[in-house]
């Protein structure tokens, strides 16, 4: 029997970690370039690293995953087909040591790494890509499965060549497997009990509540590493807790530092901050409204509230930490559009168009999920906004499964708040938010909208980049769901672990870390 | 000498009580702005304008915290409401069937007690939703046991009584007998009992606020209050400690009052505790 | 004897019977369909109907009772939707974690409460009955979440003594385990021994007041004698009575003291498989605390009837 719970990807995000923005920027405010630690000296092995996170994990099955404990939790254990450049935030090689291309873009040559074993010591061989490809492209593998709509056709050729067949040309296919874990095509193998990959770490045991434990995997196929020891994943719920742990010395990372501590981190002579830069933040604060009801079918409505949200106040809130803007493409993104419309606090004319709007006093439930006390001041702050607005708004902070569940399975909601992370290419940006990867849970039919959207990654890149931006400000106008702000979280690392890689996605790799 | 310690302390409960009741009472002629009314900058230590300081979002803490005293005393007189008619009901006929149905119901009480009571109103709240009828009414059913037990074992010293020996033979029926005859002699446990469920009340309606399950923001309660201030417990210490302070306080007075109830009502036991 | 214990063992199964029905109808009724959940966003239907009878959750409820009853009478308390561990498993690595809290908690409130218990019966209305006393109903009236916040405020940002939480396996580190164990002990003590110093001292002067002790007196004997032969023998029963009824509101105290010292016991594992309903763990681990509450007072009454051949059970 399948032991997952799926959520959804978007809580993901919700339970999210920071990123750093592309470390080839030049110095950031108060935190150090990655490649900080690096100078200090060159990689020494050994030590055990305690990473604390927010929630325990709710699997380590890498194709049915929900959250980003979770991943965060199966990284280490597993390799991607490709990796991320984390400089270029270009696809490279990982599993998957070259691709070849055909000309009409729809046949994919793949040659895999040779001589990578499991941990349970079986060899890797295509057959055990394909198996992994074909997970990930499952049914339930929720995550995974919208981006890799476009293959056709898997055929092994040997040990170590595969070909992969597309039914349209896919240009961010080489992107998407950077989602795509391996796993051994194994029956005797339990991912849920017991996961076996090819990664940097072998999975030793899981104390629900407690700690997973990581050791090294001697025989890692990057020669070298890693460097560590060992992982300890803890659970620690209590954020204020956590950021303590952090500054006494008893873990080495933690997954958020709370808003609130940021600076207090940032000024800490023992500690590291790292923090993605607002104009590269693709996370989002995210407002989703029910686009199948009135009044929220009603587009004069929708911008109502996008112009009543008062996001400078949800700044202060957050101390900072919070991007103003309305669109979902960062404003440092190559993609961005600056003509699409700007929801800047504008309360007589969201009256104005309230009125127009025929809104008629009635009753709107605004849902949350408690994941992080962030969520709450969001949702308390939007509530206030849309009450001097004049809307009959009524707050209810359920638990997370609750929220997915009456969100995004049964559709059952009038407005959601949450939080979103898309991957960092602009196509994705607007697809999370807008298309159907949010299970279509803001119900807005625009078919020419999401299909063209979708034709983008066939384009040319100088074609492609003007009907984002075509896109976008089509969007924005429409405002089918509203970009609350940007979500910026702040990991914390004590001054002893080097070269630490954030990654644009708020994954945690722990690969080549070491601590001094 | 003990006796005048213990009144005073009684009478300084009373007044303590009677102040935070009015102050939950006259909340919105007191407080200087609205209880949702995010006013300033987040985390303002305490002021002249601010009494308390701000909360988190930016609103006035003393407003807030007065306003949950509002939600804590409703909850807390509501569910001991509930609390004390199920129990009483279950109390009487449990008690004044005896038997079968007093095995049956007897036990049923003996296995609700066996759940950690947070517990149980936890799973009811996750049943039914968290808004405060429904954190009402999971405190109510969580206390039932305890008022159907105390009734039920003065029911029993009272049944064999001449008095209602009498009304039977009158021709009384059993609800007439069970709710006008005996009720109105087991009243002074009863009553005891009352203002320590009412103190219970409180304290588990802040905890489910504190797990987030109880009443929702921007409405405050003494126990989200108390959760979120967690959070800045190095920058504004003030915040849970009020929160909280709050909580034991009311509590501290409901108990001391039940203590003295229970000598005022039952000398013997005074007596014995004096 | 004998009478009394099978009398108590078929009350026992009565009230296990209630138990089970309790946990099976509330939990039952959580909202989110637990077949839909496991399948994650937009299942097909056939599927979730596929998942639901393979769970057996189409049957009618009875049914769906007496499988869940018999599964469980065989050990298989079902598996974790998230770990996919068996519960039994889960739950023998949580027991231990809040026993170790519980019997500690316990003693402390023991050491506390028993002496000051004693001297507050002897020296009655002096400054010590009466400090005891104010004690007692700050530890009767103090919420365990507030006192905990308070405690860590003090201890570990304040004076950095102690951690803010967390826990360390004693095979791990034992001085990192007993600095973990601090903070939630005194907690869980605290507010214990405050209930029972308050029942122990009403049941000491309850035997006071009895007339053997007053011969007792009046033969000449030293009040220490009398405090701990006659009145310590005759209070006993009415401590273990005490102490064992206590551990049900001490299981109650944990539960959010656990959650707030990310104490990796059996009230965090409630609270966070209430929260995310996971049924099967969270059935488990309800009525194994409340089968383990009820048993523990079955031999709290067994043993006073030994000790106090008077106590009569009607």
């Amino acid at each position: 029997m399948k032991k997952t719970f799926s959520l959804l990807f978007i809580i993901l995000l919700a339970v999210s970690v920071a990123a750093c923005s592309n470390s080839s920027n030049t110095d950031n405010r108060n935190e150090p370039a990655p490649s900080d630690g690096a100078a200090e000296g060159t990689p020494k092995s050994g030590g055990i690293l305690k990473f604390a996170q927010s929630a325990e994990p709710t699997t380590l099955n890498p194709h049915l995953y929900s959250t980003l404990n979770d991943r965060n939790a199966f990284l280490s254990i597993y390799n991607s087909l490709m990796e991320y450049d984390p400089k270029t935030l270009k696809p490279v090689p990982g599993i998957v040591k070259e691709a070849k291309i055909s000309e009409d873009g729809l046949v994919y040559d793949l040659t895999i790494q040779s001589g990578v074993t499991f941990h349970n010591g079986r060899k890797l061989t295509a057959d055990d890509v394909k198996y992994s490809l074909e997970q990930a492209n499952a049914k339930e593998a929720t995550r995974t499965n919208v981006l890799l709509k476009s293959i056709k056709d898997i055929k092994v050729v040997d040990e170590t060549h595969l070909t992969v067949t597309l039914s349209n040309k896919d240009s961010l296919l080489l992107d998407s497997f950077i989602e795509v874990f391996v796993i051994p095509n194994d029956p005797s193998v339990d991912l849920v009990k017991n996961p076996v990959g090819t990664g940097p770490f072998v999975f030793e045991k899981w104390n629900r509540n407690e700690k997973i434990v990581l050791k090294k995997n001697a025989n890692y196929w990057k020669k070298g590493l890693p460097y560590l020891d060992g992982i300890e994943i803890l659970t620690v719920p209590d954020a204020e807790v956590k950021n303590l742990q952090l500054i006494n010395g008893q873990v080495d990372v933690i997954d958020i530092v709370p808003t609130s501590k940021v600076d207090q981190v940032a000024n800490n002579p023992s500690l590291n901050l790292v923090k993605i830069e607002d104009d590269v933040t693709v996370a989002n604060h995210f407002l989703l409204m029910n686009n199948s009801k009135p009044p929220f079918n009603n587009v004069k409505f929708r911008q109502a509230v996008n112009y009543a949200l008062d996001r400078e106040k949800i700044k202060l809130s957050l101390f900072g930490n919070f991007v103003v803007r309305s669109s979902p493409v960062p404003s440092g993104d190559a993609n961005f559009n600056p003509d699409a419309t700007k929801y800047e606090k504008d309360l007589d004319k969201a009256k104005q168009l309230l009125q127009e709007s025929g809104y008629n006093n009635e009753k709107i439930t605004l849902v949350y999920h408690k994941i992080d006390l962030m969520y709450d001041t969001v949702a308390q702050i939007t509530e206030q906004s849309l009450k001097d607005l004049g809307l009959n708004v009524e707050l209810k902070g359920v638990e997370i499964a609750q929220w997915v569940e009456s969100v995004f399975n049964q559709k059952q909601y009038d407005m959601a708040l949450t939080g979103s992370t898309p991957k960092p290419n602009t196509v994705d940006m607007l697809n999370h938010m807008y298309g159907k990867q949010n299970g279509g849970a803001i119900q807005w039919e625009n078919k020419a909208w999401s299909e063209k959207l979708l034709t983008v990654s066939r384009m040319p890149e100088e074609e492609g980049a003007k009907v984002l931006k075509e896109l976008q400000a089509e969007v924005l106008e429409e405002t089918p769901a509203i970009i609350v702000g940007g979500l910026v979280q702040a990991q914390g690392l004590s001054k002893k672990v080097q070269d630490f890689i954030p990654s644009p996605q708020q994954k945690m790799y722990f690969e080549s870390v070491w601590k001094k | 000498m003990s006796k005048i310690w213990k009144d005073t302390t009684a009478l300084i409960s009373l007044i303590i009580f009677g102040i935070i009741a009015a102050l939950a009472l006259l909340a919105p002629f007191i407080t200087p702005y609205k209880f949702d009314e995010i006013v300033d900058a987040p985390l303002i230590g305490s002021s002249g304008s601010y009494l308390l300081g701000t909360d988190e979002i930016g609103r006035d803490i003393f407003t807030r915290i007065v306003y949950a005293g509002r939600i804590s005393l409703i909850v807390g007189i509501c569910s001991t409401i509930i609390a004390m008619v199920g129990g009483v009901v279950l109390g009487l006929i449990s008690g004044y069937y005896g038997g079968k149905i007093d095995t049956l119901i007897s036990r049923f009480l003996d296995g609700l007690l066996a759940f950690p009571s947070i517990i149980l109103a936890l799973a009811v709240m996750a049943v039914l939703g968290p808004d405060i009828y429904n954190a009402m009414l999971a405190i109510g059913l969580v206390s039932i046991p305890i008022f159907a037990r105390i009734t039920r074992s003065s029911v029993l010293t009272l049944k064999g009584r001449e008095f209602v020996e009498a009304s039977h033979s009158m021709g009384a029926g059993d609800a007439r007998i069970m709710f006008r005859v005996i009720l109105p002699n087991c009243l002074s446990p009863l009553l005891v009992q009352i203002s320590l469920t009412f103190a219970s009340a409180i304290l588990t309606e802040a905890a489910l606020s504190f797990l987030g399950l109880g009443v929702q923001p921007p409405t405050p309660s003494w126990g989200s209050m108390l959760n979120a201030g967690r959070s800045f417990l190095s920058q504004a210490p003030l915040y849970s400690i009020i929160s909280g302070g709050a909580v034991f306080l009311t509590v501290l007075c409901l108990n001391v009052l039940g203590d003295s109830l229970r000598d005022l009502l039952d000398p013997r036991e005074a007596k014995k505790r004096a | 004897m004998l009478k009394l214990l099978l009398k108590k063992l078929t009350e026992l199964i009565l009230v296990l019977f209630f138990v089970t029905l309790i946990v099976f109808f509330t939990f039952r009724l959580l909202p989110g369909d637990p077949a839909q959940m496991r399948l994650g966003m937009d299942p097909a239907p056939e599927a979730v109907a596929a998942l639901t009878a393979e769970m057996g959750l189409d049957k009618p409820l009875v049914v769906q009772y007496g499988n869940w009853i018999a599964d469980v009478v065989r050990g298989d308390l079902g598996k974790s939707m998230f770990d996919g561990k068996p519960v039994t498993e889960l739950l023998a690595d949580k027991i231990p974690k809040t026993f170790e809290l519980a019997v500690l908690g316990a003693l402390l409130s023991i050491i506390i409460a028993v002496p000051l218990g004693v001297m507050a019966t002897l020296k009655k209305n002096s400054w010590i009955d009466k400090l005891a006393r104010v004690f007692s109903l700050f530890g009767f009236s103090v919420p365990a979440y507030w006192l905990a916040v308070l405690l860590m405020l003090l201890f570990a940002y304040k004076l950095h003594w102690l951690p803010a939480g967390g826990y360390v396996s004693f095979a791990e580190s034992p001085s990192a385990h007993i600095k973990a164990l601090i903070l939630p002990v005194i907690t869980v003590g605290i507010i214990n021994s405050a209930q029972i110093f308050r029942f122990l001292r009403s049941g000491m002067l309850e035997v006071i007041s009895q007339d053997f002790i007053r011969t007792a007196r009046a033969k000449g004997l030293s009040e220490w004698i009398v405090i701990g032969k006659h009145v310590a023998r005759n209070a006993l029963p009415s401590l273990i009575t005490i102490v064992a009824l206590n551990f049900s509101l001490l299981l109650s105290g944990m539960v959010i003291t656990e959650q707030i010292f990310a104490w990796p016991g059996l009230g965090w594992l409630m609270i966070q498989s209430i929260l995310s309903r996971d049924y099967d763990v969270v059935q488990a681990a309800v009525l194994i605390s409340a089968v383990f509450i009820v048993v523990i007072n079955l031999i709290a009454d067994l043993i006073n009837a030994m000790l106090d051949p008077r106590i009569k059970y009607n």
